[in-house]
């Protein structure tokens, strides 16, 4: 985890404290410049009290926050207007349309009527509300409002842009869409910090952060937070049934292999866990083809769906051990145990 | 950080497009952003200001349509005991009893009369007393008994007020009456005066002349006639001590003339003739003067006039429109200013602002030109309103402008600092009903203000409502400028009210979001 200077966001031994043990503890953490991060955790484990307390709605009780340079509670107007928020709830007006809540926005960051009309137009297209510029707040569904919420973040192009679980309540095509657009948004240079409960969505990102009652419980990039759920990389082999037993055995003998688990409902398929999966796949061609009564059909590397590395690391943070442990509930059952 | 990161952390600085805008007109766009966006929300509540305009309007004009004063209608019926009709004329009573209370009969029966007010029937019973003229002629003052079952202390006031008033109608009406005898009796006396002057000249110039016997007589008669118009009561006018004196005077003289004649020494009383004789052509005069008067000048030597130097005084609706105006204005102010900052901190929009480029100040005077420019609309429209009822507006528009400003500033500043105080929507109109209510008790709008002790007038006084009560007569029915007060108060309740929403409001922001 990076501390330098450059960093567009950095926190450290940051404190939250609300009433008992609610809040964010000891969170620790920087965001690069042109990155997008994400910080992925189940309700009420501390994301939106930390993208609060890097905006300066909260106050650290204890620790350092620096945003832009600048610690949160004394933002100067101008360093305000490089910072784009999207709150988690719909806070804008249910009595004014689309675009007067639009223009509101503009207003605030100081855009003047002519040139905000353009942006708007774009902003409209961006979120697909171009047809409801005229309907009125409290009549946008769930998944409007949110993309009415994003669009205002938007609207003065900032530099730094806080999205608390901006993609909630819309549906999967607008979901890629959004993202494309953060991504294009990080690909102009600009540093976003999203929020999501959608877990699928860590892979858009380009650093993640794992939350748990309000502990930043792991940070890394997604490639990094699956092998680390994992306890490594996983080879997808499929070999004829008859000798599938025998070939795990053979694997789990080999040295660079961790370990082998075998999956009864489809007959011939084993997961090889090891530590590289691009080093270990010759060496596994190599043995399995120095006993040619195993039959290799398909052998890959195995991605397994955020999900499912989201409940690994937490079943893990439950186990009080973040070191590698092998956990992929998609395996029912270890083939060969020594 | 991946390669990826690394290499986009080399990219330049991002210039976000706001910057492109001038900073200077910045300030402006945020402020006019809030002023946008108020009057957005309120044109888009018709109901809301149809209720706050609607709701209070009709209430005030059903009131100045069914006023019909101050002075309460009191159902009484007048008791006049068995006996007592030969000193009270019934019908005067009525038609006295009448003027300031609805009657409802005149009875003998007391108790029966007591029993309709006890039902609820009446609400005062008058019981005269019997022997009126006897009472008084021993020098007793008797009472007119007012009867009456009231829990209301102003009702009370009035049936003091207005019993006393009738009594002294009543005590006029007897002296009248008393007045007319008197300066009958007094045309007797003239007559017998006359003849006794003349029987005295005779005495004067031959005393064996005149016959002693009816000499005698003569004097009897005036006695009589002198003594019982100074029993009467003569004395009811300016001269009425030196009248009664010399009554007094001329029973004494009449006593010794009387002496004399039984003596057979009148010759030796050629004094008191002369001076007897002297006394009556001065009471002559005097008598004279007396009956040349009008009863009703003797009973009441001054009359009232009044004199208005408006004009003329304007009917109960007309008088009140000023205060209906100024009031509508007040409540709507306040209202909206205390449901403003708080249903922003409900919905959540108080933390768009903390991110944000924008400042309390801005937030708040942004609220300010909305509220106030939609308040000036809503005011110029009842206005207009009152003119199609006949309201006279006499002052300087410009004038009238300049104090609705004030006022809806200052009454904003109020409904703000509401706003800022509270935690809910409802708390808030709780607190605004609360304003609106002094205001009707304190503001002097029913109840004069000269009627409060001073530390409650002080709540009076910071009340804008107070001084655009009083602006508003000024300017409307007087055609004058406010006083310099008026302007003073409204300016500094409406800068104290904006530093303490200030305050309020930057506390609310501050406070960490729930």
């Amino acid at each position: 985890m990076s501390s330098t200077t450059t960093a567009v966001i950095d926190v450290r031994h940051a404190d939250v404290v609300f009433t008992g043990d609610a809040g964010v503890h000891d969170l620790t953490m920087s965001v690069e410049p042109g990155t997008i991060f994400g910080l992925i955790g189940p309700s009420g484990s501390g994301k939106t009290t930390s993208v609060r307390l890097m905006t300066g709605i909260y106050p650290p009780s204890r620790g350092e926050v620096t945003v832009l340079g600048r610690t949160p509670r004394k933002f100067s107007p101008r360093t305000r207007e490089k910072i784009g928020y999207m709150p988690q709830l719909f806070t804008l007006y249910p009595n004014l349309t689309v675009m007067e809540n639009l223009n509101f926005v503009a207003s605030l960051y100081g855009l003047g009527y002519f040139r905000r009309r353009k942006r708007l137009e774009e902003l409209l297209d961006l979120v697909e509300l171009g047809s409801a510029r005229k309907t009125l707040g409290r009549q946008l569904s769930g998944g409007m409002q949110r993309r009415l919420s994003l669009a205002c973040a938007l609207v003065h192009n900032p530099q730094l842009i806080f999205a608390d679980e901006p993609t909630a309540g819309i549906d999967p095509v607008l979901r890629g869409k959004l993202w494309e657009h953060f991504r294009e948004l990080r690909d102009q240079g600009r540093t976003l910090l999203v929020t999501t409960q959608y877990v699928g969505e860590a892979a858009y990102c380009d650093m993640v952060g794992v939350m748990r009652d309000g502990r930043l419980i792991h940070v890394d990039t997604p490639e990094g937070l699956r092998k680390h759920a994992l306890g490594g990389e996983i080879i997808r082999l499929v070999v004829d049934p008859a000798h599938v037993v025998a070939a795990g055995q053979l694997l789990y003998r080999q040295p660079f292999v961790n370990d082998v688990n075998r999956d009864r409902a489809h007959p011939g398929l084993l997961f090889v866990y090891v530590d590289e999966a691009s080093e270990a796949l010759p060496a596994m061609f190599s043995v399995l083809n120095d006993n040619p009564e195993i039959t290799v059909q398909t052998a890959e590397e195995y991605l397994p769906p955020f999900d499912d590395v989201f409940i690994a690391l937490m079943e893990q943070a439950d186990a009080g051990d973040t070191a590698s442990t092998p956990a992929l509930t998609v395996i029912d059952e270890r083939a060969v145990g020594s | 950080m991946s390669d990826r990161s690394l290499e986009r952390a080399q990219v330049p600085q991002i210039r976000p497009a706001s910057y492109a805008s001038a900073a200077i007109f910045k300030p402006f766009i945020r402020l006019l952003s809030f002023f946008a966006k108020e009057v957005n929300e309120i044109r888009r509540q018709p109901r809301l200001v149809l209720s706050l305009l609607l709701g209070p309007f009709t209430i005030l004009l059903l009131f100045g349509a069914g006023y019909q004063g101050s002075q309460p209608v009191l159902r009484t019926a007048i008791v006049v005991p068995p006996g007592a009709e030969s000193d009270l004329d019934e019908e005067t009573l009525a038609q006295i009893g009448g003027l300031n209370f609805q009657l409802a009969g005149v009875t003998s029966d007391r108790e029966a009369a007591l029993a309709q007010l006890r039902n609820g029937e009446l609400d005062i019973v008058q019981i005269f007393p019997a022997n009126i003229r006897e009472q008084v002629l021993n020098g007793e003052q008797p009472s007119v008994e007012f009867v009456y079952n009231q829990i209301n202390p102003i009702n009370e006031q009035w049936i003091q007020y207005l019993g006393y008033a009738e009594v002294v109608e009543i005590n006029k009406s007897i002296l009248l009456s008393t007045t007319s005898s008197v300066q009958g009796e007094a045309q007797t006396l003239q007559t017998q005066l006359s003849d006794m002057r003349e029987q005295l000249d005779e005495v004067d110039s031959g005393l064996s002349s005149t016959d002693p016997a009816e000499l005698r007589a003569s004097i009897r008669r005036l006695r009589e006639a002198s003594g019982a118009l100074a029993l009467a009561g003569m004395a009811t006018g300016p001269q009425s001590e030196e009248l009664r004196g010399e009554l007094v005077q001329l029973q004494e003289d009449l006593d010794t003339l009387d002496q004399a004649v039984s003596e057979g020494r009148l010759e030796e009383q050629q004094e008191q003739v002369r001076t007897t004789r002297d006394r009556i052509a001065r009471l002559e005069t005097q008598i004279a003067q007396f009956n040349a008067l009008s009863p009703g000048v003797i009973v009441s030597p001054l009359q009232q006039t009044y004199q208005n130097l408006t004009g003329a005084s304007y009917d109960l609706m007309t008088y009140y429109a000023p205060s209906v105006l100024a009031l509508l204005v007040q409540h709507i102010a306040v209202t909206l200013g205390a449901l403003s900052l708080v249903r922003e901190r409900i919905l959540g929009a108080t933390e768009i602002f903390r991110v944000a480029p924008v400042s309390v100040t801005q937030v708040l005077v942004g609220k300010y030109l909305g509220y106030t420019l939609f308040i000036g609309a809503i005011t110029a429209l009842l206005v207009l309103l009152t003119r199609l009822l006949n309201i006279p507006f006499l002052g300087d528009p410009l004038v009238f402008a300049g104090l609705v400003l004030l006022l809806t500033l200052a009454s904003l500043g109020i409904g703000f600092f509401i706003s800022a105080i509270s935690n809910s929507d409802s708390q808030a109109v709780q607190l605004s009903m609360l304003v609106l209510l002094m205001s009707v008790f304190f503001s002097g709008f029913f109840l004069p203000l000269e009627n409060f002790s001073a530390p409650v007038r002080a709540v009076s006084y910071a009340l804008p409502l107070t001084h655009g009560i009083a602006g508003y007569h000024d300017i409307m029915l007087r055609g004058a400028m406010p006083g310099e007060f008026t302007w003073a108060a409204l300016g500094t309740i409406a800068a104290i009210t904006f530093v303490g929403a200030l305050a309020g409001a930057w506390a609310q922001f501050r406070k960490v979001v729930g």
